[in-house]
């Protein structure tokens, strides 16, 4: 064994350029997989931080019995307290939270600043099962809008903003204004939900009706020893009804929807990891055959020794054995190499992946989830490597031993061309990584048409010149509905008068973000949609002028007006497509939509415009949406101010830029309890829009372009491989007449024919990829004809330059050298 | 119908100094003719016979093929000429393995452009005429030597060469194969081929009208 692996090194050393080929190729292959790999461990495999984790459910509630997917809705206030109450049976606890921006006051150096924070319910953290490293959680007591005004700190929020002082609990900070006592500091790395910095009691106002049927909190219950997530759903299905039976409600849930929390982190980013896993194992596989046709090359211009050997006396086994070495010192060099690369890959792969804004959609970020090269991750690389190096390397080694001993050792056929079994397998080495780098090229020319669709799609209203921000306007700081309108007034005057602003409006929420943002209504005329009582559709708030400052085109009736009031009739402006739903052919002004329930006690507004569509980036979750309610900012805050939270103010303005100091500064005037955050012009916003189909699309189009650089090189070692070998054959040809141009064109035509297959194969194995990964992502996009197309022209071009090489050092075989080689 | 003057061969060896494998070659060959070159090894007959068959570019001096100057031809020229005037007939017979007798013989037509009637035609004539026609669908490996060089003189002369260029054609063959050949040359010598051939054999030489002797790159 030793000498095997002595030989297996001298050998290398011997042979540095296929040496180095073969350890790039497998390196970019295992690099790239170990890289996606570390990801997927940190995402999808490193169990939750928590106590008995496989007892923490997400609890959605449902509106048919079925608690389904489809239909179901964040937790409201309602649900919560019925559910805490009466759900004693099924959940040791059952705990809440809802994620906001707050304003922190300066502290030391430190300006005031905005940081994410979450409200949550005093039961949080024990529920989870994570108490704070430091100090203690919150107590039942402080859980009440009254109550002491108490904060628990991330780990990197005392270090960075407090310096990590020893003496931290006990110490005060000021938030959104008001002081707050710290009472822990939570272990590192831990920022859940929504990415806290800053966790506060949840205190749900005691007597809040148009607030308490809202679906906002994030629900998590920790179900009781021994319960399956069945029969909890059962029992939940039986909680509801006998709540139904005493208290009749038509806001009262009916089912659960429960699925595992680690799931709930992983069940949307699953098929978009999936399609990142597939391209990274199409580069490997690529690597891999890449790195077996290169070993097989080997064997070929070694058959003479090969047959020496055995004449010699080495078994076949011997012969396989030296071979594999071989093949498992280079896998090891390149497994090395890869980690290497991976190391450096991967910092790069986490700084790309997207933020969910949500509470679980930043999930791998929120947990000691650091994507990191750790023992799971060597142990993958390690088992890559022994698949790759025995795996891959088992066909040429088995072809050494069986070497014609004859054949190969008369000088004669050592310039023979390739025999057809040798010629086979090499070819079918390249098939396959044509086929699969094809299957690569049209996943990440698909995934670019569809980006481009999305980026293309027009959001229905202007973004060149336009600049936002967004200011938390807290109940704790304005708290009631006319301090929150007069400080939303100052603000916008100020920015008013920034030098080069021309207009200045509000929205609630960001005109980007619409899928935060739901309301249940039901317009007039339409019957409610079963089981649920209610259509869904995205929410906007907003002052007079907000259309016409964004550039959203109003098509019929009027905008809101300072007169639409408190006092005033309740108004509302819906986009083109929920007219044309519900009122085809009618007149939509003066029609009215019902918020809530046919039955429930809001209120009913009426049409007074409607709008062009706008761009909407719905989340499957919330099923269907069926268009866009805007309604004036002082009705909504005269029923319910706390809707009104984070605000955005989105600034036109000239050519000229407005600068971040000048926002701040104006935001200072207004009111220097406000801090500015997220400033960002509207063009930006709408390219980071798609952060997750970016992410998939830049992997995919990389693992593209490397799986079509492999597959190239394989391509042009074979034909390499195969012009030396038929050096003779093209310079009998040439002696026969045969023209440069018509031995290139042969050498090209087998480059063609090889290429034909593997596009072939290819568009099978796309076609296959694309089924599985349907199966968890209905909205993927298949290939249409124009991605075939380019594909095929983009292959060509490749293969074309990995022929042309061979083919051109066919053209130029001297027949005299060659025929007197004999 | 070819006339070498002041042919000159050679090949650098390093500061300025040259190996000669041809020097001052003058010799002249008529329609019809069936010329021998002999000689020890190294002494310069296959290189002669390569430049003949304008395989081999690096040379100087003057060499007419019928009236026309080659050595002011382009390579493209010499390609098209060679095709057109000049059959090859291998020691090594240098069929492609991977192709049938058919194909074998079907391979120069191919690159001449000829059309595929033509070439079917072309292609039975010469198997009639070799009489290897139940051969024609097996592979060179399945054939013996002699029949072997059989194709590869039919592969040299189907496309209608002028001049037939042979290096050492019998040369892997056993004495009655060999005298096969040779006698297959004189046929086709006397049908008014004229043949080139470098021979050791003094026997084969024999066959030729005459022979040319080449020592040290010298004609003697």
């Amino acid at each position: 064994m030793m000498n095997d692996l002595k030989y297996a090194v001298r050998m290398l050393i011997k042979s540095p350029a296929f040496s180095l080929v073969a350890i790039v190729t497998l390196a970019l292959g295992i690099g790239a997989n170990t890289a996606i790999f570390s990801v997927v461990e940190g995402t999808l495999l490193r169990p939750l931080p928590f106590a008995n984790a496989n007892r923490l459910v997400r609890l959605y509630e449902a509106a048919d019995d079925n608690g389904a997917r489809g239909s179901t809705l964040n937790l409201s206030e309602h649900t919560f307290r019925q559910w805490r109450e009466f759900g004693g049976d099924i959940f040791e606890g059952v705990a809440s939270a809802t994620g906001t921006n707050v304003t922190v006051g300066a502290i030391g150096s430190n300006p005031a600043r905005s940081v994410a924070a979450a409200r949550i319910s005093a039961n949080f953290f024990s529920i989870v099962g994570l108490p704070p490293a430091l100090g203690r959680a919150f107590t039942a007591e402080e859980d009440f809008e009254s109550g002491p005004h108490v904060v628990i700190i991330s780990d990197d929020f005392w270090r960075q903003q407090l310096n990590g002082r020893a003496d931290v609990l006990g110490t005060t900070i000021a938030i959104d204004g008001n002081v707050h006592t710290i009472i822990g500091v939570m272990p590192k790395m831990f920022r859940h939900p929504y990415r806290a910095n800053l966790w506060l009691p949840l205190a749900l106002p005691a007597n809040s009706p148009a607030q308490a049927t809202n679906h906002y909190l994030y629900g998590i219950g920790r179900l009781r020893k021994g319960l399956t997530i069945a029969r909890a759903g059962e029992a939940v299905r039986r909680m509801c009804a006998a709540i139904n039976q005493a208290h009749p409600d038509p806001n009262n849930a009916h089912a659960a929807y429960m699925p595992p929390l680690r799931e709930s982190f992983i069940m949307d980013l699953r098929p978009k990891i999936l399609v990142i896993i597939i391209a990274a194992l199409c580069v490997l596989l690529i690597a891999a055959a890449n790195f077996a046709g290169l070993l097989l090359t080997r064997v070929v211009d070694r058959e003479g020794e090969f047959s020496l050997r055995r004449a010699l006396g080495a078994s076949w086994r011997r012969l396989v054995r030296q071979q594999l070495m071989q093949g498992l010192v280079l896998a090891l060099l390149g497994t090395l190499c890869g980690l290497f690369l991976a190391s450096w890959i991967t910092p790069a792969l986490v700084a790309m992946s997207p933020e969910g804004a949500d509470a679980t959609g930043s999930a791998m970020r929120e947990f000691d989830y650091a994507v990191r090269l750790d023992w799971p991750v060597f142990g993958f690389a390690t088992a890559v490597m022994f698949l790759v190096g025995i795996g891959f390397g088992f066909l040429p080694a088995i072809h050494a031993s069986r070497i014609d001993l004859r054949g190969a050792m008369n000088a004669g056929s050592r310039n023979a061309t390739l025999d057809r079994s040798t010629r086979r397998l090499l070819g079918s080495f390249v098939i396959v990584e044509l086929a699969v780098a094809s299957a690569l090229l049209m996943a990440s020319l698909t995934a670019a048409q569809y980006f481009r669709k999305l980026v293309n799609e027009s959001w229905g209203f202007e973004t060149e010149h336009r600049v936002m921000f967004n200011a938390t306007f807290s109940e704790r700081l304005f708290p009631n509905a006319s301090t929150q309108q007069q400080g939303i007034e100052r603000v916008l005057s100020e920015l008013r008068s920034i030098p080069g602003v021309t207009a200045a409006t509000a929205s609630e929420p960001s005109p980007m973000t619409a899928p935060r943002n739901l309301i249940s209504c039901n317009p007039e005329g339409a019957p409610p949609p079963e089981p649920r009582g209610f259509h869904l559709a995205y929410h906007r708030m907003i002052p007079p002028g907000y259309f016409k400052t964004v550039g959203h085109p109003l098509l019929q009736g009027r905008d809101f007006t300072d007169s639409d009031n408190g006092d005033s009739l309740q108004v509302c402006i819906v986009s083109r497509a929920f007219a044309q739903r519900f009122w085809p052919g009618q007149d939509p002004i003066g029609k009215r939509v019902k918020w809530g329930r046919l039955d429930g006690p809001r209120p009913w507004f009426t049409v007074v415009g409607v709008v062009g569509d706008m761009k909407a980036i719905a989340d499957p979750r919330d099923g269907e949406v069926v268009g866009m309610i805007a309604r004036p900012l002082t009705q909504v805050l005269a029923i319910a101010s706390n809707l009104v939270d984070e605000v955005t103010f989105v600034l036109q303005t000239k050519n000229k830029a407005v600068t971040e100091t000048a926002i701040r500064d104006a935001l200072a005037r207004a009111d220097s309890r406000l801090a500015a955050y997220q400033i960002i012009s509207l063009d930006q916003a709408s390219a980071d829009s798609r952060t997750t189909e970016r992410f998939i699309l830049v992997l995919v189009s990389l693992f593209g372009i490397l799986g079509l650089i492999l597959a190239a090189v394989g391509l042009y070692g074979l034909l390499s491989l195969q012009v030396a070998r038929r050096e003779r054959e093209f310079g009998i040809r040439s002696a026969l007449g045969a023209t440069a141009a018509q031995l290139i064109q042969l050498v090209s035509r087998q480059g063609a024919s090889l290429l034909g297959l593997g596009f072939m194969v290819g568009a099978f194995g796309t076609w296959g990829i694309i089924r599985l990964v349907r199966s968890q992502w209905s909205g993927l996009p298949t290939p249409n004809i124009l991605a075939w197309l380019f594909g095929a022209i983009v292959l060509c071009l490749a293969a074309g330059v990995a022929c042309w090489l061979p083919a051109r050092r066919a053209g130029r075989v001297d027949p005299v050298i060659a025929l007197r080689a004999e | 119908m070819i006339r070498l003057h002041n042919l000159e061969r050679s090949y650098p060896l390093g500061r300025g100094q040259l190996f000669y494998v041809l020097r001052d070659i003058d010799l002249d060959i008529a329609e019809g003719d069936f010329v021998s070159i002999m000689g020890p090894s190294g002494a310069g007959k296959s290189t002669l016979l390569h430049i003949l068959g304008m395989h081999d570019h690096g040379w100087t001096g003057e060499y007419f093929f019928d009236e026309t100057a080659v050595h002011h031809l382009k390579a493209k020229e010499r390609a098209t000429l060679r095709n057109q005037q000049i059959g090859f007939v291998f020691q090594q017979y240098h069929l492609l393995d991977d192709l049938t007798v058919y194909e074998n013989l079907d391979i120069p037509l191919s690159y001449r452009h000829y059309s595929k009637s033509e070439r079917a035609a072309l292609v039975a004539d010469a198997l009639d005429r070799f009489q290897i026609v139940g051969k024609k669908d097996l592979y060179p490996r399945q054939l013996s030597g002699g029949q072997q060089q059989l194709v590869g003189v039919a592969r040299a002369i189907i496309a209608g060469p002028k001049l037939l260029l042979a290096d050492e054609p019998t040369g892997n063959l056993h004495s009655s194969q060999g005298e096969e050949i040779m006698e297959l040359f004189r046929r086709l010598n006397e049908e008014g081929m004229t043949i080139v051939q470098v021979t050791h054999s003094e026997k084969n030489a024999s066959y030729g009208k005459r022979i040319v002797q080449l020592r040290d790159g010298w004609i003697v």
